[in-house]
């Protein structure tokens, strides 16, 4: 097991390094200049020229390039035109903002998601396995971006219920101990705080859930499908065992992979795939970082955010494998050997 | 009348609990808080790291800023400045307020600051703020607050050129602790104190209580804090006012008035804009080179009905540079391209396109300008329909403004922002050599524009505009079409004069 894992984090430089190459190939190819972005409209072609020297931008590729792989190797990922900050410190600080959002939002899914699954799967062919089949195909179908301004204008700005944008209101003062908000309200034991930062989550989480549901439901469906017609749920009736019993001990840990590797799965997507949420609520995550990082060509900033995605991509899978180990007798059998 | 649902009195209620509960967190119950969206980008701590007109005017209330234009006077205003005269063609004198103290009780500002400001703006390597200092030869103390601005070549604009943008930072603390300077001990003058800067997110700003402004108003009514609550959709700029998330919603896009309209609430005001917005040409691509081309085209557009029927009546039709809500309009032009369709096919006949073309590729920015990719639709099939064959292009805005500003761009729709005094604006795009944004060369326009750079005389310089006006539009290096309406959704508690920059004063402003 330690050596499986061993060899797939040793896996993660090559992948590092063809990722970071495209990259900074294609955000060169790609036609704009981070420098004209950075002046204002009145600025003439010397200041543009300028600011290009000023960030290395008239060097060429294969040199910035280089020079890029060097400082990353000590976890410098430059300065980010834009911000004029350090990508690194840019990323770890916006960092807990995302994955506060993509648990709420993965926990919110799978609350609801396993339930709709189970149910779909042990009522087969019924009406109400119909409903729940039109609802997962109606949360794949909707793109975030429109549910979520849904969202705002029914319960934020009809109903008055939930906040629009941010992450707390200005007056609030919370000890930053992890970054993540609900953690950190708990750790400074601030439980007056807890429905204020809830009322900011969720709605950018419930948008983010919402296409995840109708995925996890649908594969806790079909995976407890396949698993009740295996001969040893077949022995379990034919022994008299209560269908509690059966769904509990036998059905449920024997499907438990798929529906693991789906939300783990998903929960590198909604790392990586909450840009637009983050967009429509004003989420200080990686997501508006990586948006606002494209739209002016600052290519440190983009380069050291896709690293940190595809790193914790990487991450996510690792640990699925070991709650693999952990589930599935299996192949913690097979590793025994 | 409006009517509260039950269910809307459940959610107001559920979100007082929820407030409700933090409210032992919350120091700053008693106090006036005022939230104004910001629709621009908020990246930087550097009072010098980035360039737009809210974030110059951000750190105009903090920092401070010699001054700033009062649009509806027509007058500069002073903030850290109380006087200025030009006393020679390429000096101007300054002197600075008296009385002034620092945010943390430090001295106040000086003609050492002045230069330290300049120096920094020229030379910190972060700091993109060197356009409009261009023209500034050298700052020279005179004594501790007088100090002398000497511009390479004369320069009657100098002060609309500076005002509301040179922001004036402490030479003193710079020294002490560099680039920290900005983030800890962010000590200006202005009349609010920079509190918190939270890229992306927002800047909180509080009240200086000493400040007065330069003419003695004690800003008493005006709010005790103001955030700077970054919000860039304009959906959620609606919502956030309408459920009193914010007071101010800035930039509101003429589709979304309606959802502001009727209610008691809330009040919408539009000022007139300084962003003119234009069909700009490449006089040097082929065919557009052919001014009975270009003249064609600005026949071909009905201005007015698209500003009636897309953008909703917000926009005023502008003919030449320089139009009614700008500095030296004289009134209309005596020779203008109206929408005359039959005349543009004449033109087109004259060019040798009797029988239908030229082929133009005309792009535009989309999400840039309010509906600039509907503006552009329009304007390519009111094109087509006098006999052009148009390709619409919509590239993403960087990949645009590459191109533009690289001069390869044949014909595109963009607009040029805060053009209150067009001297610098029109220099740039229209002057020879300017940029290559444009191409056009004409020796007549670089003398009369050199000229109104050096004549004091205001109505004399005014005059000197019209016929640069005039110029632009006989040989239509660009086509005009409007400036557009600034229009900002306020609570109705607030009371804040928008100026037509879209930024506005807050010592002025009252919260009630």
């Amino acid at each position: 097991m330690v050596r499986a894992i061993a060899l797939r984090l040793l896996g993660v430089i090559p992948v590092l390094f063809l990722v970071t190459l495209v990259l900074f190939v294609l955000l060169r190819l790609a036609p704009g200049d981070a420098a004209d972005l950075l002046v204002p409209d009145d600025a003439g072609e010397d200041e543009v020229a300028r600011i290009r020297e000023r960030w290395g931008l008239d060097r060429p590729i294969l040199e910035q390039y280089w020079r890029f792989l060097l400082a990353s190797l000590q976890l410098d990922f430059g300065r980010s035109y834009r911000y004029g900050a350090d990508v690194f410190g840019l990323i770890v600080e916006r960092l807990p903002a995302t994955i506060e959002l993509a648990f709420i939002a993965l926990a919110l899914a799978a609350i609801v998601a396993v339930p709709l699954g189970i149910i779909a799967a042990l009522r087969k062919g019924s009406a109400l396995d119909g409903a729940i089949s039109v609802f997962a195909i109606a949360g794949v179908s909707t793109p975030t971006f429109w549910l979520g301004i849904l969202l705002v204008l029914f319960l934020s700005a009809e109903l008055n219920l939930l906040p629009s944008a941010g992450r707390l209101p200005y007056g609030v003062t919370l000890p930053h101990v992890t970054g993540v908000y609900l953690l950190d309200a708990i750790l400074a034991w601030r439980l007056d705080l807890l429905g204020l930062i809830s009322s900011y989550i969720i709605l950018p989480a419930l948008t983010l859930a919402f296409g995840m549901i109708g995925i996890i439901a649908r594969i806790t469906r079909g995976a407890i499908i396949d698993v009740a017609q295996e001969e040893f749920i077949t022995t379990a009736v034919s022994k008299g065992l209560k269908r509690g019993e059966i769904i509990r001990h036998h059905l449920m840990p024997n499907a438990a992979v798929p529906i693991v590797t789906i939300i783990g799965l998903e929960l590198g997507v909604l790392i990586s795939g909450s840009i637009i949420v983050e967009v429509v609520f004003s989420w200080p995550g990686l997501g508006t970082l990586l948006y606002q990082a494209i739209s002016v060509r600052d290519i440190p900033l983009v380069t050291g955010i896709v690293v940190a995605y595809t790193t914790m991509f990487i991450f996510i899978n690792v640990l699925i494998d070991i709650i693999y180990f952990m589930v599935d007798p299996r192949i913690r059998a097979s590793q025994a050997v | 009348m409006i009517c509260v649902r039950p269910i809307q009195l459940f959610g107001s209620a559920l979100l007082s609990l929820a407030t409700l509960l933090a409210s032992s967190a919350l120091s700053t119950a008693q106090e006036r808080i005022m939230t104004i969206t910001a629709t621009e980008p908020m990246t930087t701590d550097h009072p010098y790291g980035e360039s737009s007109a809210p974030v110059y005017s951000m750190w105009c209330h903090t920092y401070g800023c010699l001054g700033r234009f009062d649009h509806g006077t027509g007058k500069p205003v002073g903030i850290l400045a109380e006087k200025w005269e030009m006393i020679d063609p390429v000096t101007w004198r300054f002197t600075l307020r008296k009385g002034l103290k620092r945010h943390d009780g430090g001295p106040g500002p000086t003609s050492a600051d002045v230069v330290h400001t300049l120096q920094r703006i020229r030379t910190d390597k972060e700091s993109v703020h060197s356009s409009f200092v261009a023209m500034v030869d050298a700052i020279v103390p005179v004594d501790e607050l007088t100090f002398d601005i000497k511009t390479k070549q004369p320069a009657v604009n100098l002060v609309s050129a500076l005002f509301d943008r040179f922001i004036v930072t402490s030479a003193e603390l710079f020294a002490k602790h560099g680039r920290e300077a900005d983030k800890k001990f962010a000590f200006g003058w202005g009349p609010y104190r920079l509190e918190e800067y939270a890229s992306d997110r927002r800047a909180v700003l509080r009240k200086n209580r000493e400040w007065r402004e330069v003419d003695g108003y004690d800003p008493k009514e005006a709010p005790d804090v103001v955030i700077l609550q970054q919000m860039r959709e304009p959906e959620q700029r609606v919502t956030a006012l309408l459920n009193g998330e914010v007071q101010v919603a800035r930039l509101i896009p003429p589709q979304l008035i309606r959802r502001l309209e009727g209610r008691k609430d809330v009040k919408v005001e539009k000022t007139g804009g300084i962003e003119v917005m234009f069909l700009a040409f490449n006089n040097q691509m082929a065919p557009l080179t052919d001014v009975r081309l270009r003249k064609a085209v600005a026949h071909s557009i009905n201005r007015q009905l698209i500003v009636d029927r897309l953008l909703g009546g917000n926009a005023l039709v502008q003919d030449g540079m320089v139009g009614p809500n700008q500095f030296c309009y004289t009134g209309k032009p005596d020779r203008v391209l109206e929408y005359n369709p039959a005349r543009a096919k004449e033109l087109l006949a004259e060019a040798g396109y009797k029988d239908g073309g030229p082929e133009i590729d005309f792009y535009t920015a989309v999400g840039r300008y309010i509906s600039d990719r509907q503006v552009a639709e329009v304007v390519a099939q009111m094109l087509r329909q006098t006999g052009f064959k148009v390709r619409l292009h919509t590239p993403e805005y960087a990949n645009f403004w590459s191109e533009v500003r690289r001069g390869r761009s044949p014909f595109y729709y963009m607009g040029r922002g805060s053009v209150f005094d067009a001297s610098d604006a029109a220099g740039q795009l229209y002057g020879t050599g300017g940029s290559p944004r444009v191409q056009y060369s004409n020796p007549k326009f670089d003398t009369l524009l050199k000229q109104q750079y050096a004549e004091a005389d205001q109505q004399k310089r005014c005059q000197l505009w019209r016929e640069l006006n005039q110029l632009l539009i006989d040989d239509a290096p660009t086509h005009f079409m409007w400036t557009h309406s600034v229009i900002t959704g306020l609570r109705a508690n607030v009371e804040l004069a928008v100026e037509r920059s879209g930024e506005f004063w807050l010592p002025r402003s009252k919260l009630k």
